[in-house]
């Protein structure tokens, strides 16, 4: 696995790696269901940025 | 996946049952289907796809219409392609079918089953394994076209090319993820809460939502644009082809190759030349504009110099000097205090030192450098002019020239010639509207995607100003974050591909071209071959026909290299068979010698399409060690031969009639030879 860039959020990978392998899922084993997909991306940006936290993750 | 046969039943110009039985010799890897133009060459080609993904290449007319007309005649409604493959040593069979019901629309008409001892195990998910085989955006690019090879590689066609790298790169997953993220960031911004500071927010993501829109409906417009320049090119290069062709026209469409060859070449040089104005100007400007202050700061200098101001006539190491030794150089005393020494001490303050002489020097050789190059620059700037000037002047004597040929051949009342340029003549037009329509749609959305990102900066700005509308800042941040990483990961990787299909496409050429070629692939995917004295090589030669020949090459090398990589964000490669149609057209004979001796090295498995007129005695002579199975597609027509000629092919020795008349079907019969 790729470590993070100088500057860059630790965690960021492991966010995109999870990111991927949701993509490869769909990927594979479920085309056509783009809007199921999306909803998946965004709840994992939200696990990611729980509420009451106040960290910058850009 | 080795490719074991095709089986066609009523698909299109394949009347009844046919079947093709490919080569899986490892040293015989070459299959060849000898078929003339109109038989069934690029049915052949689209079955494999249709089988495998249910699609056809954008060239393949009427895609919906599947079943043989004379089948349905006869009262048949369905069609079908089987291939048989073997993939990492066990055997496969994909099954489409199509025709009207439930049936042919719905997941059941794709299968795909393995073999096991004679019997076949259906797969659960056959699309999910095709695509584990052969990834959908990948299987493309092992078809090769070769009528089509130099509008694929055509300049405005980058879209494409680049496309197709990150298609065999396995880039789709990085993209998709890119795409949903954008998606995802939007839904944040728009369900961002009425909050007594959202108004601002409110309003900017409305302009947004406009400018999204306005994007959309571009860009859909200029893929339908696209489409229709690709079309357009395409019927251009057909009647090029037909005028070729045609015994009254061939020495005019000869000459218009001619020209056209040399008119890509003067626009090339009046691209470098119009440039190398610009960055003279860029580069040397200052020596133009700087004429009067380097005059005016010379007779300054000059007129202080005279004046014995400029350096100062007093010598600030020469004055301390004396007021250390308390005499002055003429033997008089100079204590310290005194009102002598007071007043040679005041010299110091106009007296010059090492640094402002230095100083001095350095401005006086900057003036004169200025004067020296201002003096050359009318000179290199009017050779420059000069050079764009005479291109221009080419130019328009080249189009002049192309113009005259097409009134000529307008007046050609022979074998529809004339309606064919006057025909050819309207699509031209059609191509320069669309690229004008094409430029203006781009402008717009650049200006958009500009005032969009502004926006979308200062909605983030606002809301993180708030309580209630923070958290969604925080989520588009990540959002942005996530899809910058990826872009950046996506530039790189497509970068050191690049590099990998450049040395691979130059070791391919290095192979089958005589000359010494060089590849240019710019960073937006502009390709042209350049001779080695830097000129462009026209791109209607049979050199690029080359390229666009050691490119799909390059390509299934990569895939292949690529089968087992590891990076969790890229699909691997693959090893597939490649199929070439007519990969010989515009190559002179020695150039299709040393392509088919090249072409059995390009794939492990290697099937090709040809006419009579590729399949020349030479190229065969050249790939006879490496054919594994032969085959003839023959075309019966229902009607009289009338005043048509027999259409023969000798092949192994004996006579093979690939037109039949008087035929009990209008359809493709193949035979193996």
């Amino acid at each position: 696995m790729q470590e993070p860039a100088e500057g860059e959020q630790p965690g960021t990978e492991a966010v995109v790696q999870e990111l991927i392998e949701l993509e490869r899922q769909y990927y594979f084993e479920k085309r056509n269901v783009k809007t199921e997909r999306q909803r998946k991306v965004r709840e994992l940006i939200e696990r990611h940025t729980p509420l009451g936290e106040a960290a910058d993750d850009s | 996946m080795i490719l074991e046969e095709i089986r066609l039943k009523d698909f299109r110009c394949f009347f009844g049952e046919s079947a093709i039985r490919f080569s899986t010799d490892e040293e015989k890897n070459v299959t060849i289907i000898y078929a003339e133009n109109g038989v069934g060459k690029t049915t052949l080609l689209n079955a494999l796809l249709w089988c495998f993904y249910g699609e056809t290449t954008r060239r393949f007319e009427k895609r919906e219409d599947i079943v043989n007309h004379d089948a349905k005649k006869a009262g048949r409604q369905t069609a079908s392609v089987e291939v048989l493959f073997s993939q990492n040593g066990k055997d496969y069979i994909a099954k489409r079918y199509a025709g009207s019901g439930a049936f042919y629309s719905d997941d059941r008409s794709f299968q795909v089953a393995r073999i096991d001892t004679g019997s076949q195990v259906s797969l659960p998910a056959p699309e999910t394994f095709i695509n584990t085989v052969i990834p959908r955006e990948m299987a493309a690019h092992f078809l090769f076209d070769g009528e089509h090879a130099e509008i694929f590689l055509a300049e405005d066609n980058q879209g494409s090319i680049k496309k197709a790298v990150r298609d065999i790169l396995g880039c789709t997953l990085i993209e998709t993820a890119i795409d949903d993220l954008q998606t995802v960031s939007n839904q944040f911004r728009k369900q961002m809460p009425t909050t007594s500071a959202s108004a601002q927010i409110a309003s900017h993501s409305e302009r947004i939502e406009a400018l999204t829109l306005q994007i959309e409906s571009a860009n859909e417009h200029i893929g339908k644009l696209e489409s229709a320049h690709a079309s357009t090119r395409q019927q251009i290069h057909d009647i090029d082809e037909k005028l070729r062709n045609t015994a009254a026209a061939k020495e005019l469409q000869r000459s218009r190759d001619r020209l056209a060859g040399q008119l890509i070449k003067v626009e090339k040089r009046q691209k470098d030349f119009g440039e190398e104005v610009f960055s003279w100007l860029g580069r040397n400007g200052r020596y133009i504009v700087s004429k009067k202050i380097t005059e005016e700061t010379f007779d300054f200098l000059d007129e202080k110099k005279n004046r014995g101001r400029i350096p100062s006539p007093y010598n600030e190491e020469f004055v301390k000097d004396v007021l250390t030794a308390e005499e002055c150089i003429c033997g008089a005393p100079l204590p310290v205090g005194s009102p002598e020494a007071q007043k040679v001490a005041s010299l110091l303050l106009k007296a010059a030192n090492q640094v402002m002489r230095d100083r001095v020097t350095k401005v006086r050789a900057r003036l004169a450098n200025l004067r020296t190059e201002r003096l050359k620059a009318p000179a290199e700037l009017a050779t420059a002019t000069k050079r764009l000037a005479d291109a221009n002047e080419e130019y328009g004597v080249i189009e002049a020239q192309l113009a005259e040929i097409s009134q000529k051949l307008k007046g050609i009342n022979l074998e529809d010639i004339a309606e064919r340029e006057q025909r050819r003549d309207e699509l031209d037009r059609d191509l320069v509207r669309i690229n004008r329509e094409i430029g203006a749609l781009r402008t717009g959305i650049e200006n958009a995607e500009r005032e969009k990102a502004k926006l979308d900066n200062e909605i983030n700005a606002l809301a993180q100003q708030d309580v209630q509308t923070a958290i969604y800042a925080r989520r588009r941040g990540l959002c942005e974050a996530l899809k910058g990483k990826l872009e950046i990961q996506l530039i790189e990787e497509e970068k050191s591909a690049k590099s990998v299909l450049r040395a691979s496409i130059k070791k391919i050429l290095d192979a089958t071209s005589r000359k010494a070629l060089r590849l240019r692939m710019s960073e937006s995917y502009d390709i042209s071959l350049v001779n080695a004295d830097g000129t462009a090589v026209a791109k209607s030669s049979g050199e690029n026909q080359l390229l666009g020949l050691s490119f799909t090459a390059a390509l299934v090398e990569f895939a292949k290299n690529r089968e087992r990589a590891e990076d969790y964000k890229l699909l691997p490669g693959t090893i597939a068979p490649l199929v070439l149609d007519s990969p010989f057209g515009q190559l002179d004979p020695d150039y299709r010698q040393t392509t088919a001796e090249y072409i059995p090295e390009m794939a492990q498995q290697v099937v090709l399409l040809l006419s009579k007129s590729q399949g020349s005695p030479e190229v065969l002579a050249e790939l006879s060690d490496r054919i594994g199975a032969e085959f003839v597609l023959i075309r019966h027509n229902r009607e009289p031969a009338g005043a048509k000629k027999p259409e023969t092919r000798m092949l192994k020795g004996k006579e093979y009639r690939t037109a039949l008349f008087e035929s009990n079907f209008d359809g493709t019969e193949v035979v193996e030879v």
